[in-house]
């Protein structure tokens, strides 16, 4: 189960995620993240403080978003990632592709 | 095996002469407090002085002897760490029943039964490996912290002082404890390895140039010869085998006592410092035996491992085996020269107190955090909590113990740690029993949630007192190899739908296992990461990075087809 709640800090859009990113809510994030690029938003901030799991399905989601928003001239800054999902990052490689913040009060 | 970022010179390092020497005068000057010890026995036994100096002699050289043997770890006797020898009153009712039974040559000669015992302790320790875990070790070491402290703060404060206090003896403690301090807190190299030694030595000096030196301590030490050569054995040797048990439960209070300060010693000698690694231990507890059958056989008072001198070679970044020569050496020549050794008569005994707190704040710490670093379930919790009160009960309930108890148990009750430690090796053998290293359930892949499956994991990792950051790796493995298995079909249903995942746990004191086993296809393992084109144009991308994450997240792992169109993946985490 994943949950998303957005709020918009001058123009930034912050995308709060909990739960877990699987298979399943995979495609729901990709729908929804794909509507927020097609809605104009150019700088994306993911608070992932809550997220306690990514699978192999939820990383695509998040390398779809960062080449949507490079294609876009826009960015997208993640932070506050718990261990388990930092290690994640880590082995996958994903930490050298993202800008990564320790919370959400250094990215903004 | 990672040096601690506050240890000067490690475990193998060899610190430079004049270095060493000091630091082997530190060490003495903290170890020969306890030679108070002697004339304590001296005085319950009725000693003379001529033998009372002699027991001295004769204890300093065996605890020389013990010192190195310990650190040389030769032919299967040692541990290879620094950790020195100590006496201890816990030996006094077990000696002084044996002397009401036989004489002095019976205390002592029976010391040398102990010694054997603690050899075959060492062996059965060993052996029983599964039961001394990290949490055994952690209640070890925070008893020896915690008994340093109580120690410590009675001293400082002047309690139950032997001898009396005398004028200004607490506000120098107090000094002295600043001093220490001050040098370890806010001072760098030479002088923080050094900085009980600059507290003692402040101590010490100010006590005289401020108080002067009692009568009797002036008088004791102008009638003590400079140099003496021990007669040794002093009281002889007898045997009595009813006072065997006795002897061999001092040996296993003993034993206990040395397995926390040695798993001590490789807490503060290894900053990753996973498990106590029981083959030193066992290799150390024979270094204490045969140190203890030597003092039978020259009349010394028993030795048991010393987690203050450990925790002292800690906290002023000193750890180095190669100091066990010095300290050797110089214990072993002080043994001829008693009128040196008397000198430690004039410290006041609260800057002795300053020493034991001091010490006992770094033993505290590191006892909590090697329990800490552990998941705990009910079991391991009870072995723990009632470790540790059984340790904390020893000092009000001394005399119930003594009193009521049956007399053979006297020698494991008249030591905090040996108290504590016996009860949670006996809870932890127990809740063994019945408790088999392997563990499986079968879940069905999308009726079983795989929070199921994470709280099955958590709760072996509990059971197993595995480290946290294991378990976390483990779970989100088998999370990922869940999630595969679903979504791809590698699992075969059954004739009502089901596709049925068992897991398997194995747990040993290196590894924790998570295998899972079903019927169906092996699931593929990568050896490296999809390119990012591949994971964003298919499905076969995500797969992938699927098997690439499971192989990295585990540090073994295997996939394999197994018979009867079964098929496994075999995680292993090591501890």
């Amino acid at each position: 189960m994943l949950d998303i709640t957005c709020e918009t800090r001058g123009e930034v859009l912050v995308a709060h995620l909990s739960g877990r990113i699987d298979a399943a809510a995979s495609r729901a994030f990709e729908e929804q993240a794909l509507a927020w690029v097609d809605a104009g938003t150019r700088n994306l901030v993911m608070d992932l403080s809550s997220i306690s799991y990514i699978s192999s399905a939820g990383l695509r989601v998040f390398l779809l978003i960062a080449k949507k928003l490079k294609e876009a001239e826009g960015s997208v800054k993640l932070c506050a990632l718990t261990p388990a999902v930092n290690d994640v990052f880590e082995i996958s490689g994903f930490s050298r592709l993202f800008s990564i913040y320790p919370t959400l009060d250094h990215v903004i | 095996m990672k040096r601690p970022e506050n240890i000067v010179y490690w475990l193998n390092d060899r610190p430079p002469a004049a270095i060493a020497a000091f630091v082997g005068l530190q060490q003495m000057s903290f170890l020969g407090v306890y030679l108070a010890i002697s004339p304590l026995f001296v005085r319950t036994e009725n000693i003379g002085d001529h033998d009372s100096q002699i027991l001295m002699a004769t204890t300093l050289l065996v605890s020389g002897v013990g010192v190195m043997l310990q650190a040389v770890g030769r032919l299967g006797i040692g541990s290879g760490y620094f950790c020195p020898l100590q006496t201890t009153s816990a030996s006094f009712a077990t000696m002084e029943l044996a002397r009401l039974a036989g004489g002095l040559e019976l205390a002592f000669g029976m010391v040398g039964v102990m010694g054997m015992a603690q050899i075959l302790f060492g062996e059965v320790f060993r052996r029983l490996r599964s039961v001394f875990s990290v949490e055994l070790a952690g209640v070890a070491v925070t008893l020896i912290g915690l008994g340093l402290g109580y120690k410590g703060v009675t001293l400082l404060g002047g309690i139950d002082a032997p001898g009396g206090l005398w004028k200004h003896d607490i506000a120098v403690g107090f000094l002295a404890l600043a001093v220490m301090i001050v040098c370890n807190v806010w001072s760098s190299g030479s002088l923080r390895l050094f900085s009980a030694f600059a507290g003692l030595a402040v101590g010490l000096a100010v006590s005289v140039l401020v108080d002067g030196i009692r009568p009797e301590d002036a008088e004791n030490y102008k009638a003590t010869p400079l140099l003496a050569l021990p007669q040794l054995p002093t009281f002889g040797w007898a045997f009595d085998p009813k006072l065997v048990v006795p002897y061999v439960v001092l040996g296993l209070a003993f034993s206990l006592h040395g397995f926390g300060a040695l798993a001590a010693a490789q807490r503060f000698n290894d900053s990753e410092w996973r498990h106590p690694d029981m083959a030193q231990i066992s290799r150390g507890i024979r270094a204490e035996g045969v140190s203890n059958l030597i003092a039978g056989l020259v009349n010394g008072l028993p030795l048991t491992s010393s987690g203050g001198a450990v925790s002292l070679a800690a906290a002023t970044g000193c750890t180095s085996r190669h100091i066990a020569y010095w300290l050797g050496g110089i214990l072993i020549a002080l043994a001829f020269v008693p009128k040196v050794t008397v000198l430690w008569f004039v410290l006041p005994v609260p800057v002795i107190g300053a020493a034991a707190v001091f010490l006992s704040s770094f033993t505290l710490l590191a006892g909590l955090q090697m329990i800490a670093s552990r998941m705990l379930d009910n079991r391991k919790i009870l072995t723990v909590g009632i470790g540790l009160l059984l340790g904390v009960s020893h000092e009000p309930l001394k005399h119930y113990y003594r009193e009521e108890l049956p007399s053979f148990l006297v020698p494991v009750t008249q030591s905090s740690v040996a108290l504590g430690v016996a009860g949670a090796t006996l809870l932890s053998g127990v809740f063994r029993i019945g408790a088999g290293t392997r563990r499986r359930r079968s879940f069905v892949l999308g009726e079983s949630q795989l929070d199921d499956v994470i709280d099955y994991l958590d709760r072996q990792g509990r059971a197993w007192g595995a480290r946290a950051d294991v378990v976390r790796r483990s779970e989100y493995a088998m999370w990922q190899a869940f999630e595969i298995l679903h979504d791809y079909g590698f699992v075969v249903r059954n004739e009502r739908g089901q596709g049925i995942v068992e897991v398997e746990t194995l747990v040993d004191e290196f590894t924790f296992t998570v295998i899972a086993r079903y019927r169906g296809e092996v699931i593929p393992l990568a050896t490296h990461a999809p390119s990012h084109d591949a994971l964003l144009e298919s499905d076969t991308g995500i797969l992938e990075m699927a098997g690439y994450l499971l192989y990295k997240l585990a540090d073994r792992v295997r996939s394999r087809a197994l018979s009867h169109g079964m098929a496994e993946l075999r995680l292993t985490f090591v501890e």
